[in-house]
């Protein structure tokens, strides 16, 4: 027995022979920060989830950025200049910034780049979008011109950008990774493709991507700024959220997002509730419902009465922990044009039986079977238990995989109710009035249409004057609110541990800032 | 033998081509449209999905595709991937394969190893409470859910005793808690048919007759047990190894393990198709190889099995 | 033809039904088997009759009440959205035995009937059923659910009908490989040789013979079904919410195992007795069925 016993654990230990041990690195600074999937690209301009645009805040450098408040700040910009017409923008930039592979960036670098992510083939998600008030840019993007001829280098340091009408929004889209460049001479032309391996003018360089395991950067001593004072920063690829939980608390990460289930029993320990950093998100999230994928969602009485059958205080505090915020409207805290006299619909179950009956189903009669589309399970029950108590409607929960659920919102036509989120990738109240509310958009998946709703949103598109714009947003928001367009159901926030070695590490409004101004002490 | 042999392997590329037709209609007709899906949640220009269609080859009537596919994996090119840009599939899957093939192969070993040794000793001891405890210990294995005996070894290992790191794959010591995870359940398998399979061999008429001719029980156990339990424990194995190879994707999601049921997995949720249809070709063809290697085992091992197929 | 007398297959067919009248006899010596057996019966029952046995709506959320442990009102405590945990187990009974019993039982069917026919003819039929065998097996089974339900989106029955597909070809290998050793011993050859029908071979001289590992793997099979709902759950893909699941049970109680383990144990537990009960029942059956063994 013993003899088994010994000759199975020899023939074991045998088999993992080859297996790494970890090296010491005892004299570098590492910081290990989990992602929960490999980013989809390392190329700024072909960001499309979370991941990769904070990953390309380490690895890429451009004209602006975001600041840990959200505020447009120049970055690769030492001084610029704007027509009085609004027209034209000069920059000038550091003469001292480097690309990783050891050439200076000049301001060729970004008309060419421009041009490659207005080219169709390489992919890049903003779709032309950035550079629609750009001279040169809607034609090229169409394919009718090969020159953004907007944009001129006027020397190694000078970008001059001509654009066709004023633009509030212009210096914003310059400040997120889908308009930051990469060197032409690192990529394949006409492909979403690497020649070799990323380069970049950020804080860290690329090292090692090693696909489900890691993401390797190193601090980039040639940083135009001062090099990180962390030497490496490792992305871990782990995408089970309990398991990154349990890897912090056993020293494992340094950095760890909290599931909202998990939040209740960090925020009472003694030791992980000292390490909890909360930063406010421009996330909304609501439940939507189609209208033309489900009848009585056409009549106003109906939506009214969801509202006031969900108690979102119960959902937020009890459900999620406070891991959101309550819903005041649509547009979050913080947004430039968040109007603080909006409320969000009382909890009222009475009232919604009343409106429910005026509809003209009196306690859920005749009301059709409802099916709810959700990723997260919890709170889709909550909803379905509260109107099922409140209105004695049926509703069945359908859990589609992430795919397939995006897709079906796009496509329009798959779900009749759902819960789901919308992030911003500008501070703008754009983001949730416009894209979720406006007359066949197709982001608006509630399939929701108010022409007066659409009247107070095309003055403020198109009106410059910033305080007169933010008023025309807020009585579109309060006119959506009045006639119940959706159902708000929080604000989500981003809610991380963090090791009390780590400093420095700060989310705004669109996520971490990236570790340039992270600190670790050992 | 040779022809046998050379049947056999037409049987496997008949069987890979089956299954990757399989693979394939079914990716082609699932709903949602591969490149909404590439765009995550963004909306993509419609210039964009055109672009993309031709690129991907998706503007080609489905039978087209299937020909230019099997054409361009006999040229060892498997495409790339739609959820990481420009990602050729083997660079993600090649790797996740050779790391399941290790670690589940140390956890089957052990596994095969004690299981045995518990099955044995729970056939001779027919009946007492040796056979009892060692049939429940294996029914303990499977009566567990391979994510909750997970979740509570890390929680007593890791997080309690911080004997063990919690997950990666690095050290050996990060190996034994998802071995540990992964052998339970093949052990108690296997350790039952073992069981099964000596009890039988033991009431064979030869055992008795061998047994009344005076051979000591050990020999009896060793020699004619063990060798004709051989024959359905073989066949199980084989269905383990198969089935293992791409079903531990909780265990490698829970210990963080980047082995291919991971990759396979993510990749089925994300309707990675080009990566799914890879992980399904070198699964099956490995499996395929296993299964002629456990055929070939069964004609050496029983001898009144012919090889005829 | 006075030979006829002593022809085996009518010696067989005695023994058979002998056995099968014996089997009851020697089950109900073995106790491991009875009382999981009791279990089993009471575990349907309780499933059954799930609305008379707990007084609360599995589905009915208590805002008020969430995540409580184990006390007087609520005995196995509720869930994380204040449902009471013991009516979602008996409940979940309903779901997990029937998707156990249907996949399993549907499974093992086809997969005998096809490896026996397989193994005993050999030949072309063999090749066909064997290749059709090949083509499923080869593809990588949890993977090939997981992509099947997805695609079928998740409910009860996409469930059921992925699970059969994945586990009718390990029951007909597993039957073929036995029919491979039986069709070669004496009594098959004779009967063979005395010219008895072959569906009368396959059904009462052949099949018994094979039945033992069958039958263990039928018992164990249901767990693995049952776990393999549970793994689907895990991904999220399983049979729909609020449709109450052991598997989906347990999934969402890890969220909080820290904090409030009884979310997990108690699904556990029973998905755990069920299990073993299932095994015993199995051994009992396997022991009783054959003759040979005796104590």
């Amino acid at each position: 027995m013993k003899k088994t016993l010994l000759l199975t654990l020899l023939v074991l230990a045998l088999m993992t022979l080859g297996l790494g041990t970890i090296a010491a690195q005892d004299d570098l600074v590492v910081v290990r920060y989990p992602i929960t999937s490999d980013p989809a690209s390392l190329e700024p301009g072909l960001v499309k989830e979370l991941y990769s645009a904070e990953i390309a805040l380490s690895l890429h450098a451009g004209l602006f950025t975001y600041d840990a408040d959200t505020n447009v700040v120049p970055y690769m910009v030492k001084e610029y200049t704007v027509s009085d017409d609004g027209l034209v923008y000069t920059f000038t930039l550091y003469d001292n910034i480097l690309w990783h592979n050891g050439r200076p960036v000049v301001a060729a670098d970004f008309k060419a780049g421009w041009e490659r992510y207005l080219d169709a083939n390489v992919g890049a998600q903003s779709a032309g979008v950035p550079w629609a008030d750009v001279g040169g840019g809607p034609e090229m993007f169409a394919g009718e011109a090969d020159e953004l001829t907007g944009v001129q280098a006027l020397d190694d340091t000078t970008l001059e950008v001509t654009l066709i009408q004023p633009s509030n929004t212009f210096l914003q889209n310059l400040a997120v990774p889908i308009t930051w460049v990469v060197p032409e001479e690192a990529v394949v032309a006409g492909s979403p493709e690497w020649v070799d391996g990323p380069v970049g003018a950020g804080p860290f360089k690329f090292v090692e991507w090693t696909p489900n395991v890691s993401l390797v950067l190193e601090a980039n001593d040639d940083f135009f700024l001062g090099r990180p004072s962390v030497d490496r920063i490792e992305y871990l690829v782990v995408p089970d959220a309990n398991t990154a939980l349990a890897q912090y608390e056993a020293g494992e990460l340094d950095i760890v997002a909290v599931p909202p289930a998990a939040l209740q029993r960090v925020s009472e320990d003694a030791v992980l509730s000292e390490q909890l950093a909360y930063f406010t998100r421009a996330q909304l999230r609501y439940a939507g419902m189609n209208q033309d994928m489900f009848e009585p969602f056409k009549d106003a009485r109906v939506r009214e009465a969801f509202n006031h059958a969900i108690d979102m205080n119960v959902i937020v505090t009890q459900l999620l922990n406070n891991a959101w915020t309550p819903p005041t409207g649509l547009v979050p805290p913080h947004i430039p044009q968040y109007n603080p006299d909006l409320a969000a619909f009382t909890y009222d179950p009475a009232l919604a039986q009343q409106l429910l009956a005026d509809a003209g189903y009196p306690g859920g009669e005749g009301f059709p079977v409802l099916e709810l589309a959700t990723l997260d399970t919890t709170q889709a029950e909550a909803v379905a238990a509260m109107l099922n108590a409140n209105l004695g409607i049926t509703v069945e929960i359908v859990q589609p995989e992430r795919g397939d659920m995006i897709d079906g919102l796009w496509a329009g036509d798959r779900w009749q109710f759902f819960l789901f989120g919308w992030t911003a990738d500008t501070p703008s109240a754009s983001v949730w009035t416009y894209e979720l509310l406006y007359c066949d958009l197709d982001s608006n998946f509630s399939n929701y249409c108010n022409p007066e709703v659409d009247a107070a949103i095309d003055q403020a598109r198109t009106t410059l004057d910033v305080a007169e714009s933010t008023s025309y947003w807020q009585q579109a928001e309060s006119l959506a609110m009045a006639d119940a367009a959706v159902i708000p159901m929080g604000y989500a926030r981003f809610i991380y541990l963090v090791n009390p070695a780590v400093e420095g590490f700060v989310a705004n409004l669109f996520g971490p800032i990236g570790f340039a101004g992270v600190s670790k002490s050992s | 033998m040779s022809g046998y042999l050379f049947r056999r392997i037409a049987f496997i590329l008949f069987s890979l081509l089956g299954a990757t037709f399989l693979a394939f209609a079914a990716s082609r007709l699932a709903p949602g449209d591969p490149v909404r899906l590439m765009a995550g949640e963004q909306n993509v220009a419609p210039e964009v999905i055109e672009a993309w269609k031709v690129r991907y080859g998706l503007d080609q009537p489905i039978p087209v595709q299937y020909l230019y596919y099997v054409r361009n994996v006999l040229q060892g090119d498997f495409g790339t991937s739609y959820q990481y840009i420009g990602m050729p599939v083997m660079d993600l899957i090649g790797p996740a394969v050779l790391v399941t093939l290790r670690w589940e192969s140390i956890a089957l070993v052990g596994a095969i190893i004690i299981a045995f040794f518990l099955g044995m000793i729970a056939a001779v001891r027919h009946n007492t409470w040796v056979d009892t405890g060692a049939m429940f210990i294996a029914l303990f294995g499977i009566s567990l859910p391979d994510f909750v005996l997970a979740t509570f070894l890390v929680l007593i290992f890791s997080l309690g005793l911080k004997w063990l790191p919690v997950a990666g794959y690095e050290t050996p010591a990060h190996l034994v808690l998802p071995v540990i995870t992964l052998a339970v359940h093949p052990c108690a398998l296997i350790s039952r048919i073992v069981r099964a399979s000596m009890l039988e061999v033991i009431n064979q008429d030869y055992m008795r007759t061998a047994r009344a001719k005076g051979v000591s029980e050990r020999v009896i156990i060793t020699k004619h047990g063990l060798r004709n339990a051989m024959l359905p424990v073989l066949t199980v194995v084989g269905v383990i190894v198969g089935r293992i190879l791409a079903g531990s994707f909780i265990v490698e999601t829970i210990f963080n393990i980047p082995g291919v049921g991971r990759v396979g997995v993510t990749a089925v949720l994300q309707r990675d198709y080009p990566v799914i249809l890879g992980a399904t070709i070198i699964l099956a063809t490995a499996f395929l190889i296993t299964t002629l290697i456990v055929d070939l085992l069964y004609g050496v091992l029983d001898p009144r099995v012919r090889v005829i197929d | 033809m006075t030979t006829v007398a002593q022809l085996p297959h009518v010696d067989v067919q005695h023994q058979t039904r002998g056995l099968w009248q014996d089997a009851l006899r020697r089950m109900s010596r073995n106790r491991a088997a009875v009382v999981s057996g009791v279990f089993l019966l009471l575990l349907v029952f309780a499933a059954v009759f799930a609305e008379f046995v707990t007084p609360f709506d599995p589905n009915a959320a208590d805002f008020a009440a969430l995540r409580q442990a184990p006390g007087l009102t609520h005995i196995m405590g509720t869930d994380e959205v204040g449902r009471d945990v013991f009516s979602r187990i008996l409940y979940g009974a309903r779901i997990s035995l029937t998707v156990g019993f249907i996949v399993q039982t549907t499974a093992t069917v086809a997969g005998i009937t096809l490896g026996l026919v397989a193994g005993y003819y050999g030949g072309t039929t063999d090749l066909i059923i064997m290749r059709a065998v090949d083509i499923m097996y080869a593809l990588p089974a949890f993977l090939f659910a997981v992509f099947m339900v997805s695609i079928l989106t998740p409910s009860i029955n996409s469930v059921i009908l992925t699970l059969t597909l994945v586990g009718w070809p390990f029951i007909a290998r597993l039957t073929r490989g036995q029919v491979l050793v039986q069709k070669e011993q004496e009594y098959v050859i004779a009967a063979q040789a005395l010219g008895a029908r072959p569906w009368r071979i396959m059904l009462f001289h052949v099949l018994p013979n094979t039945l033992s590992p069958i039958i263990v793997q039928y018992t164990l099979g249901i767990a693995t079904v049952i776990m393999a709902e549970a793994g689907l759950s895990f991904l999220g893909i399983g049979i729909r919410p609020p449709t109450p699941t052991w598997g989906g049970m347990i999934t969402k109680g890890r969220d909080f195992i820290r904090t409030e383990p009884h979310l997990v144990l108690y699904p556990s537990i029973v998905l755990g007795l069920t299990m073993i009960a299932f095994n015993f029942l199995g051994d009992g059956l396997r022991d009783a069925l054959d003759p040979r063994v005796r104590k």
